[in-house]
């Protein structure tokens, strides 16, 4: 054989080679990107569960802490309302003695007639007292109201029993809530409700009622003039439950603390920030959870999202 | 450019011409990679034209020529080398899924490559219009691709490059038609 043969079987052989190992190389690109595209969906999993986890957390520390406070507050909390109630009622006895003693026209010993002359001709101050003192009442009481439902709220992230849970058709708390907040919804928000029938869940009804109830207001108050809350329900692998509406939407700052205990947007003294956050808590430990898409001035969806097998773990 | 598009060339340039005519016409052109290509490598687009333009003086055959031959020997060999590619009942299906299922793929798989954007307007079950549309300006080469995937099929279709960025057209236009084959 001459060289120049020698040298061309040599490049035949080194080509077969070459074209091998791009076919290795092409294939293991493939399985590269193949096992990296599992990768990165494993990556996404697990940041999801993270975030879970780290709401779950804030959540459970909130727990221990809101039962001990809870607790602390419920003790006075109780005996300032009652004494607030006793104190109405005397002073509306004062009121009522003091209305009496204004109108008295008879003769008196001169130094009572002075005195009661004096108050008779404040009369003017007398009465804005009396209107006052039954102002102040009305205020504090509903000041107390509050304080008490907020103890509550409290109480439900403390959990320490799970309440009475039964079957429930979620399409029933659904209609619960909607009958309670019928007169707040009445006048500015048009109802679509399609609920399609589904199997019970075993929770504790006015739980999972207290979610819609919150989802279903926040709704509303996120309405301005009007607008339309729709409400969907229906089940494959798990129970779905959508709250979409056409109000002011979440700005995708905020997204992300609207489940965080006490956030809240709206003007001091109107919202506790809790509403989501209890929701949230009810949900997971029903093992479902919630989605939320929203889009600045064009509205938002909450998805609740309930396992349907979560009945038979519960039970046991 | 994907190294593909080298090696193919340099195995089709070996099979047709013989090794001499192509170690000389690789020794001739301006080639920085010296002609040493593998798949796994990316080219300048400029050596391809080197060597086109080598091949060109050499064989005294037109560039556009050149490309359309490249084109069908390539998609014989592609044809080769990926067959679930080809996968599909015929000629008209595969061309549409250049687009929306090859090309996208490679994309994913080699995000340093720059493929050739097509769209398609399909003009009931025997017409296609395809307009073709890259940097690279390199229609003469599709339109091999397309002749070499119809013979791939066992089809026969008739092509018209009624529009073309080479004559200062915004994209490339390809008009087929396709027959039934009767032999
Ligand atoms: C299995 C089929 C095919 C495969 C695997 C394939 C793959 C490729 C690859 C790897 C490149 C090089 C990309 C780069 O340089 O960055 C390319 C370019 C190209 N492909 Fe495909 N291709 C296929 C079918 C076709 C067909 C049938 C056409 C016919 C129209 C086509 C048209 C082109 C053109 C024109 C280019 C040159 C780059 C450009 O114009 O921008 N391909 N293709
Ligand atoms: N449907 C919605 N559209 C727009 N913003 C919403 C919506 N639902 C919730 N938000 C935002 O999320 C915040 C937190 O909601 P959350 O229900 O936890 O508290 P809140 O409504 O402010 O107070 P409350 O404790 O009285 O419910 C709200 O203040 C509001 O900014
Ligand atoms: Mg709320």
């Amino acid at each position: 054989m001459s060289e120049q043969s020698e040298f061309e079987v040599a490049y035949r052989r080194e080509k077969t080679a070459r074209h091998a190992a791009e076919a290795i190389l092409e294939e293991k690109t493939r399985e590269l990107h193949r096992l990296n595209e599992v990768l990165v969906e494993a990556n996404a999993t697990l940041m999801a569960q993270q975030e879970q986890l780290v709401q779950t957390e804030k959540l459970a520390s909130l727990g221990s802490l809101s039962a001990g406070i809870a607790h602390e507050i419920n003790n006075p909390l109780a005996f300032v309302t009652s004494n607030i109630n006793a104190l109405n009622k005397y002073a509306e006895m004062y009121i009522g003695l003091t209305t009496l003693l204004v109108a008295v026209d008879e003769p008196l010993p001169l130094a009572i007639a002075n005195k009661l002359k004096e108050i008779q001709e404040s009369k003017r101050d007398i009465g804005y007292v009396v209107n006052d003192t039954r102002l102040i009442f009305t205020e504090v009481q509903s000041g107390l109201e509050r304080v008490r439902d907020i103890v509550a709220s409290l109480k439900t992230f403390a959990r320490t029993n799970p309440g009475d849970r039964a079957d429930v058709d979620i399409n029933q708390a659904i209609h619960d809530a909607l009958k309670i907040l019928d007169n707040e919804l009445k006048y500015k928000c048009t109802m679509d409700v399609q609920l399609k029938p589904l199997p019970p869940i075993y929770c504790n009804i006015s739980e999972v009622g207290q979610i819609f109830i919150n989802i279903i207001m926040n709704a509303c108050h996120a309405i301005g003039a009007e607008g339309t809350i729709k409400i969907r329900s229906n089940y494959g692998d798990d129970i779905r439950v959508s709250i979409e509406d056409n109000g002011k939407g979440i700005p995708d700052d905020i997204l992300p603390q609207i489940f965080d205990p006490f956030f809240t947007n709206k003007p001091l003294g109107e919202g506790t920030g809790l509403g989501l956050s209890v929701s949230h808590g009810i949900v997971e430990n029903l093992g479902g959870r919630i989605k939320v898409e929203s889009k600045v001035g064009v509205g938002t969806r909450f998805t609740l999202i309930f396992p349907i097998e979560q009945r038979v773990e519960a039970r046991q | 450019m994907r190294g593909i598009v080298f090696t193919l060339l340099v195995d089709m340039l070996e099979e047709q011409q013989g090794l001499a005519f192509l170690n000389s016409v690789l020794a001739e052109a301006d080639l920085p990679s010296g002609g040493a290509y593998t798949s796994g490598g990316n080219y300048e687009l400029s050596e391809l034209n080197e060597i086109l333009s080598c091949l060109e003086r050499r064989l005294e055959i037109p560039v556009e020529f050149l490309l359309r031959n490249y084109g069908e020997y390539m998609l014989l060999r592609l044809a080769i080398m990926f067959p679930g590619f080809f996968e599909v009942d015929n000629l008209k299906t595969f061309l549409l899924s250049i687009d929306r299922r090859i090309h996208v793929e490679l994309r994913k798989l080699y995000p340093d490559s720059s493929l050739p954007s097509f769209n398609y307007q399909d003009r009931g079950e025997n017409g296609l219009t395809i307009d073709y549309r890259s940097s690279k300006k390199l229609c003469f080469l599709a339109e091999g691709l397309i002749e070499g995937a119809a013979k791939h099929f066992n089809s026969e279709c008739s092509l018209i490059h009624s529009t073309c960025m080479h004559r200062g057209d915004d994209n490339c236009t390809f008009e087929l038609e396709f027959y039934e084959r009767t032999e």
